[in-house]
C-alpha cells in the first residue's frame, strides 16, 4: 500500500514538469502553425523590421560593452576598497533586480534636461544639453543593470580568491594590478564566457526600458516593434513573426552557453581574510563614486515620500493594481515553485539512472530564460485571439511571469539539490528511501533557506515587471508599475514618484527580511 | 421522527432559497443598465470632461457609465480591430476623422441612425458623429523663444529650434502633423520632412507624452493644438505658452464616436451619441479637452473663444486608407537621414 | 640569525608570546598540535600578520618595519601556491619576474631549476595538468630561483601521499645543503616525517614556543606537553 502511495506521489510529483513540457510543445507547435496558416496575402516585409533587428543587437552589443568593462573595474576598486563584502555583494544584487521601472524615472528625474543635474549645474551657470530620451540615455539605463550583474561576477571571484593566491603576489612583490593585469586575469575570466553571452542576452531584451525610454522611431527594438504592431497597429502576423525572429536569435546566442555550465555560484562570506589592502584615497573617492552611481535613481525617494497623497492609496485604481500585482506574483511564483522542484526530481530522477535525459530536462527549463516575455506574449496572443480570447489577462500574464522566474528558481537550487543527492544517494538506497519520501523528508527540508530566498528574490522580480502586462491590460487590469507608467504620462509625476518610493521600499523588505529572519534562526 | 425532522428541514431550507431568489428578484430589476465607453486616457482623466460627462448622463440615463482607456488615441481602432471588441465595448469615443474611412471598411461599427444634427461644422457620416474639434498647431514658451516662426518654411531653416512630435503612425496628433505637411506642401512633402528631421529631438509615441515632456524643457516646441495654451492661462494662470500662428494656415482635426457593432448596449449606446451632441455634453468640451465644441457655445464660453481664437484653417479632408499612409511614408523617407 | 622577541598576537581562544633565538642555518622542523599556532608564527615572519608587540630581527634587520616583499624570504603553503591556469613557466618565473616574459635568461633559468629538480615536463604546461605532487615541486622551484635566505614551509606535504611526501623532503632537505647559508623552517604536525630531514625543531604548545630555542628531538621529550603531544 504504500509502495503504491510512494509511486503514486512521485507520478503527481512529475506532473507539473510533464504538463510544462506539454503547453512548450503547444506554444512551439502554434508558433510552426502560424506561418503554415498564414493567410495568402501575408508577405513580411523584413525592410521595414530591419532597422529595429540591427539596432536591437547594435544596443545590446554596445550597452555590453560598456557594462563588461565597467563591471570588471567596478569590482576591483569594491573589492580595494575593503568594505563590507557582504553588503557590497548584496548592494549589487539589489541593483541588477531592481524594477526598470524605478530606474528609468530614477534616471530621467535626475539627467532630464529640467532633471536634478541641470539645476545643480545652472547653479553655476552651466549649460546642460545632455539628451537622456536618446541612444545615450537607453544605454545608460541598460548597463545600470548589467554593470550591478558583471561587477557581482568579477566581485565574487576577487573575494573567492585564496589567501595564498594575495601571499604568493605579495611575497613575490608583485603588486595587485600587475597579477589583476598577469597572474589572477585567467581566474578572474573563468566561466565568464557565459556571464556576458547572459549580459548580451539581458541587454537585447530591454523592453520596458526602450518603452519608457526611445525618442525616436529609429531607436525601436524587436520587442518594442511586437508591441507597436499589436497595439497599435493590430497587425498581430508581424507581432508573431517577429517575435519568432528574436526567438530564433535568442537560442542562436544562448546556445553558446547552454552546455557550458562552470558559473561558480558558491560565495564564501565567513572566510576571515588576514589580507588587508592599504588606504588608498583613490581607491575611496572610486569607491564613492561607484556607490553615488548606483544610488541616482534613489533620488526619487526623496521627492516621492515628500509627496504624501492619502488619496492616492485609498484610490480604486491603486488598491486595484496592488491587487492585482500581488495576486499574479504569487501565483506565478508559486507556479514556478512548483515546477521547479517537478523538474529538479525529474532531474535528479534521470541522474540517477544516469540517463541522458538529465540533460533535456536541465535544458528545457533554462530554454525559458532566453525567450523574450514580450514574444511570448506575441505567440500566446495570436493563439488567444484564434481560441476566442478562452484564456483571461490574468492567467497569461502569470503564466508569462512565471515562465521568466522558473528558470532562475530551477538554476538557484539545482546545486544545493543536486550536491544533497551526492552526499545521501548511497544512504537512502541502503535504506531503501523511496524518491518521493526522500523529497518530502529530506529535500525541501534541506534546501528551505534556499527556497525562502530566492522566492522573496523573484517574488520581488515579478512585481516589478512591465513586459507582458503592456499588452495584456484593461482599465480594470493593471499592475502597479503600469499604474505609475500610466500617473506618469498622465503628468502626475509627484503621484508617480510617491507611489514608487512606497514600491521601491515594500521591494526592499520583502527581498531582506526573509534573509535577516533566517539569519537569526540560523 | 428522524425522517420528520430532516424533511422538515429540507423543507425550511427550499422555502429559504426561494425567498432569497424571490428578494433578489426585484433587484435584478433595479440593477442598472451599463454603457461602456472606449476613449483615450487623457480624455477621462481628473482634468478631463469624462468625470463630468459621466455624472451629467448618468443623472438622465439612471445607467451606469464604465470609462475604459487606451494608451493613446491611435491604439483605440487597433485595440477593437485586434480583440473583435470581445471586451463588449458599446461606444468608442476618440477617433481621428483621418481613421474614419478605415473604420468603415473594417466594419466595426453600426450606423448611428441619428437624423438632425446642429452642429457649428459641415458634418456628414452615418457611422460616426463628432464631438470637438481644434486645429494641429506648435506651442511654445515665449519666455523661452522669443521669436517664434511664423510658417514652416522659417520653422526649418532655424536649426536651433528643437520640436517634440508625436509618431504618426500611433499618434492622432502625430498623423495630423503629416496630414498638415502634406497639405501645405504637396509633392515637396518629404523634402520639408528631411530639412525638419534635424530639428526633432523626440518623436513621442502619445500626444500626453510629448507634451510632458515639453512641459520639462525636453525641446522648445511640441506639436498640440491651438487651445492647448488657453488650457494654460485659464487653469494656471499661466500665459507664458502660446501658439505658432503658422502663415500657411492650420490643418483641423474633428474627433468622433461610432457605436460598436457588437455593443451590448446599442439603445443606450445611441442615447449617448444623441447627448453628445446636446450642450450637456458639449459644455464640458472647451476647459475639459481643450478643443472647440462642435455647437455653437460663443456666448457661454467667452472667456475660452477669447484665449483660443480659430486660426487660418486648411481644408478638411478625409483620406482614404493610401493617402493616410502616403502622409506616413513621406515622414518615414525623413527618418533614414 | 632569526631572533623573535615576545611576539605577541591574538589567536583562537589564548594570545601568542612567541620568543625564539635560531643561530644556525639549514632545516629546522616547527612542530605542534593543530591549532597550536604554528601557521600564525610562520604568516608573522613572513609578514601577513601584524603581531601586537614584539619584534622580530632577521639579519640584523627589524622585519616588522619591512613589507612581506621586501623581507629576505620565500614561503611556501599547502595549497594554492600555483595559479592553475598558467603554465610551469610562468608560475616559476613570476618569482623573479612579475611580467613572466619569456627573455632567454628566464628561460634558461627555468630549465636549470627544473634540471636540478629532476622535473622532466614541458614548461608550457598548464599547472591544473599536473598532479599535487608536481605542483609542489614547482613551488619549490619558484623559491629556489628567488634564492632567498629565509625559506618558510607552513605544512607544505600534508595533502599528498606518504611516497610523494617523502620524494619531496628529499627535495627540500637536497636544496638545503647545496644552499648552506639558508635557513628553512618547515612547519608539520608530521613529525615522524620531519625527523628524516632534521633534528632541529621548534615546538609549539599554546601560542608558546617551548624552551624559547631550537631543540633536538631528545631534549624535546624531557618536556612533557611534547610527550603529551607525540601520544
Amino acid at each position: 500500500m504504500s509502495k503504491s502511495i510512494n509511486s503514486m506521489g512521485a507520478y503527481f510529483v512529475r506532473l507539473p514538469y510533464y504538463l510544462y513540457l506539454v503547453t512548450l510543445l503547444f506554444i512551439f507547435i502554434t508558433g510552426i502553425s502560424f506561418f503554415l496558416t498564414s493567410t495568402d496575402n501575408y508577405i513580411f516585409n523584413f525592410l521595414n523590421y530591419s532597422n529595429a533587428i540591427f539596432f536591437t543587437f547594435f544596443q545590446a552589443t554596445t550597452a555590453t560593452f560598456f557594462s563588461s568593462i565597467l563591471g570588471f573595474i567596478f569590482s576591483l576598486i569594491l573589492y580595494l576598497s575593503g568594505k563590507n563584502q557582504r553588503l557590497i555583494s548584496a548592494f549589487l544584487n539589489f541593483c541588477f533586480i531592481l524594477p526598470v521601472i524605478f530606474v528609468s524615472f530614477g534616471v530621467i528625474y535626475f539627467y532630464s534636461s529640467n532633471g536634478v543635474l541641470s539645476k545643480f549645474l545652472n547653479l553655476f551657470s552651466l549649460d546642460y544639453d545632455f539628451k537622456i530620451f536618446s541612444f545615450a540615455g537607453i544605454i545608460y539605463v541598460t548597463s545600470y543593470f548589467n554593470i550591478a550583474f558583471n561587477a557581482n561576477f568579477f566581485f565574487r571571484k576577487l573575494v573567492n580568491l585564496p589567501d595564498n593566491y594575495i601571499k604568493v603576489l605579495k611575497s613575490n612583490n608583485i603588486t595587485f594590478w600587475t597579477a589583476v593585469r598577469l597572474q589572477i586575469r585567467g581566474y578572474l575570466f573563468q566561466g565568464y564566457r557565459s556571464i556576458i553571452i547572459l549580459t548580451l542576452i539581458f541587454c537585447a531584451s530591454n523592453f520596458t526600458i526602450l518603452y519608457l525610454l526611445s525618442g525616436s522611431p529609429n531607436l525601436v527594438t524587436i520587442e518594442l516593434s511586437i508591441y507597436q504592431s499589436i497595439i497599435f497597429n493590430a497587425d498581430l502576423y508581424s507581432g508573431i513573426t517577429l517575435g519568432i525572429i528574436q526567438l530564433i536569435l535568442m537560442l542562436f546566442l544562448s546556445s553558446f552557453i547552454m552546455f557550458n555550465k562552470n558559473y561558480d555560484q558558491s560565495f564564501n562570506f565567513n572566510k576571515s581574510s588576514i589580507i588587508k589592502f592599504p588606504k588608498n584615497s583613490l581607491i575611496s573617492i572610486g569607491f564613492y563614486s561607484i556607490v553615488f552611481y548606483f544610488l541616482i535613481p534613489f533620488l526619487i525617494l526623496i521627492k516621492g515620500l515628500f509627496n504624501f497623497n492619502i488619496q492616492l492609496i485609498l484610490s480604486k485604481g491603486f488598491l486595484n493594481s496592488i491587487f492585482n500585482s500581488l495576486m499574479i506574483s504569487t501565483f506565478s511564483v508559486l507556479l514556478s515553485i512548483f515546477l521547479s522542484l517537478s523538474a529538479l526530481f525529474t532531474y535528479r530522477s534521470f541522474l540517477e539512472k544516469n540517463s541522458n535525459l538529465q540533460k533535456f530536462t536541465f535544458l528545457s527549463i533554462v530554454i525559458l530564460l532566453f525567450i523574450p516575455s514580450l514574444t511570448l506574449s506575441s505567440i500566446i496572443f495570436y493563439l488567444n485571439f484564434n481560441l476566442n480570447f478562452i484564456f483571461s489577462n490574468f492567467l497569461i500574464v502569470s503564466i508569462i511571469n512565471s515562465f521568466f522566474i522558473t528558470p532562475i528558481v530551477f538554476v538557484f537550487l539545482s546545486s544545493k539539490f543536486i550536491e544533497n543527492y551526492i552526499h545521501e544517494s548511497k544512504q537512502c538506497s541502503i535504506l531503501k528511501i523511496s524518491p518521493f519520501i526522500r523529497l518530502i523528508k529530506i529535500d525541501i527540508p534541506k534546501i528551505k533557506n534556499e527556497l525562502v530566498l530566492i522566492i522573496s528574490a523573484v517574488f520581488v522580480l515579478s512585481l516589478g515587471d512591465l513586459t507582458s502586462i503592456t499588452i495584456f491590460n484593461d482599465s480594470s487590469f493593471r499592475t502597479i508599475p503600469l499604474f505609475i507608467s500610466q500617473l506618469y504620462n498622465n503628468y502626475k509625476y509627484d503621484d508617480a514618484f510617491f507611489i514608487l518610493s512606497l514600491f521601491i521600499i515594500s521591494l526592499f523588505f520583502i527581498m531582506y527580511l526573509p534573509s535577516r529572519f533566517l539569519n537569526r534562526n540560523a | 421522527m428522524c425522517d420528520l425532522g430532516s424533511l422538515l428541514m429540507k423543507g425550511l431550507t427550499m422555502n429559504l432559497k426561494l425567498l432569497i431568489i424571490l428578494l433578489l428578484l426585484p433587484l435584478q430589476v433595479f440593477a442598472k443598465e451599463e454603457l461602456k465607453v472606449l476613449t483615450y486616457g487623457s480624455f477621462n482623466s481628473d482634468w478631463g470632461p469624462g468625470p463630468n460627462i459621466e455624472r451629467e448622463f448618468e443623472s438622465i440615463c439612471n445607467c451606469d457609465l464604465i470609462w475604459n482607456t487606451a494608451d493613446s488615441s491611435g491604439a483605440l481602432l487597433s485595440r477593437v480591430k485586434l480583440t473583435k471588441n470581445n471586451e463588449g465595448f458599446d461606444v468608442l469615443l476618440g477617433l481621428d476623422d483621418s481613421l474614419i474611412t478605415e473604420a468603415e471598411e473594417n466594419d466595426l461599427f453600426i450606423e448611428h441612425q441619428i437624423e438632425e444634427f446642429n452642429l457649428d461644422l459641415n458634418w456628414e457620416n452615418k457611422f460616426f458623429t463628432p464631438f470637438d474639434y481644434g486645429y494641429f498647431s506648435f506651442i511654445y514658451d515665449q519666455t523661452k523663444l522669443a521669436m517664434p516662426p511664423q510658417s514652416f518654411e522659417e520653422l526649418a531653416s532655424r536649426n536651433e529650434i528643437s520640436l517634440i512630435i508625436m509618431d504618426p503612425r500611433y499618434s492622432t496628433p502625430g498623423l495630423g502633423l503629416a496630414k498638415w505637411i502634406d497639405q501645405v506642401f504637396q509633392e515637396e512633402a518629404v523634402e520639408f520632412w528631411k530639412n525638419l528631421q534635424d530639428q526633432i529631438v523626440i518623436t513621442s509615441k502619445s500626444w500626453s507624452d510629448g507634451y510632458g515632456l515639453f512641459l520639462e524643457g525636453e525641446s522648445d516646441i511640441v506639436l498640440s493644438y491651438t487651445t492647448s495654451s488657453a488650457y494654460h492661462s485659464l487653469i494656471e494662470g499661466n500665459s507664458n505658452y502660446q501658439s505658432l500662428d503658422m502663415m500657411e494656415g492650420h490643418a483641423i482635426q474633428i474627433e468622433v464616436m461610432g457605436i460598436l457593432k457588437n455593443a451590448s448596449n446599442i439603445e443606450l449606446a445611441r442615447t449617448f451619441l444623441e447627448f453628445s451632441l446636446s450642450e450637456d455634453f458639449q459644455k464640458y468640451i472647451p476647459q475639459g479637452n481643450w478643443m472647440y465644441p462642435v455647437i455653437d457655445l460663443q456666448n457661454s464660453q467667452i472667456e475660452f473663444y477669447s484665449a483660443a481664437p480659430k486660426p487660418k484653417s486648411l481644408d478638411q479632408v478625409f483620406p482614404s486608407l493610401a493617402q493616410k499612409e502616403k502622409w506616413i511614408s513621406n515622414w518615414e523617407a525623413s527618418l533614414g537621414e | 640569525m632569526l631572533k623573535i622577541d615576545k611576539l605577541t598576537c591574538s589567536f583562537g581562544s589564548f594570545d601568542t608570546n612567541f620568543n625564539l633565538k635560531i643561530l644556525t642555518t639549514g632545516i629546522v622542523g616547527v612542530v605542534g598540535r593543530s591549532g597550536s599556532g604554528k601557521s600564525t608564527l610562520l604568516n608573522l615572519i613572513a609578514g601577513f600578520i601584524e603581531p601586537q608587540s614584539g619584534k622580530i630581527i632577521y639579519k640584523d634587520s627589524n622585519l616588522n618595519e619591512l613589507e612581506p616583499s621586501q623581507r629576505d624570504l620565500s614561503i611556501l603553503f599547502q595549497n594554492f601556491n600555483n595559479f592553475d591556469h598558467l603554465s610551469i613557466f610562468e608560475n616559476i618565473i613570476l618569482g623573479i619576474d612579475p611580467q613572466m616574459r619569456k627573455t632567454s635568461d628566464n628561460l634558461r633559468i627555468v630549465r636549470d631549476i627544473l634540471k636540478k629538480l629532476s622535473i622532466n615536463l614541458d614548461i608550457e604546461t598548464k599547472l591544473n595538468l599536473l598532479s599535487g605532487g608536481e605542483q609542489q615541486r614547482v613551488s619549490i622551484a619558484r623559491c629556489l630561483i628567488r634564492k632567498k635566505s629565509l625559506l618558510l614551509l607552513d605544512e607544505p606535504f600534508n595533502s599528498l601521499d606518504p611516497g610523494l611526501r617523502n620524494n619531496l623532503y628529499k627535495d627540500v632537505l637536497s636544496m638545503s645543503k647545496k644552499t648552506p647559508n639558508q635557513l628553512t623552517l618547515i612547519s608539520s604536525h608530521l613529525i615522524e616525517e620531519l625527523k628524516k630531514v632534521t633534528n632541529s625543531f621548534v615546538f609549539l604548545h599554546k601560542g608558546r614556543i617551548v624552551g624559547n630555542k631550537v631543540l633536538t628531538f631528545e631534549e624535546l621529550s624531557k618536556y612533557k606537553s611534547f610527550r603529551d603531544y607525540l601520544k
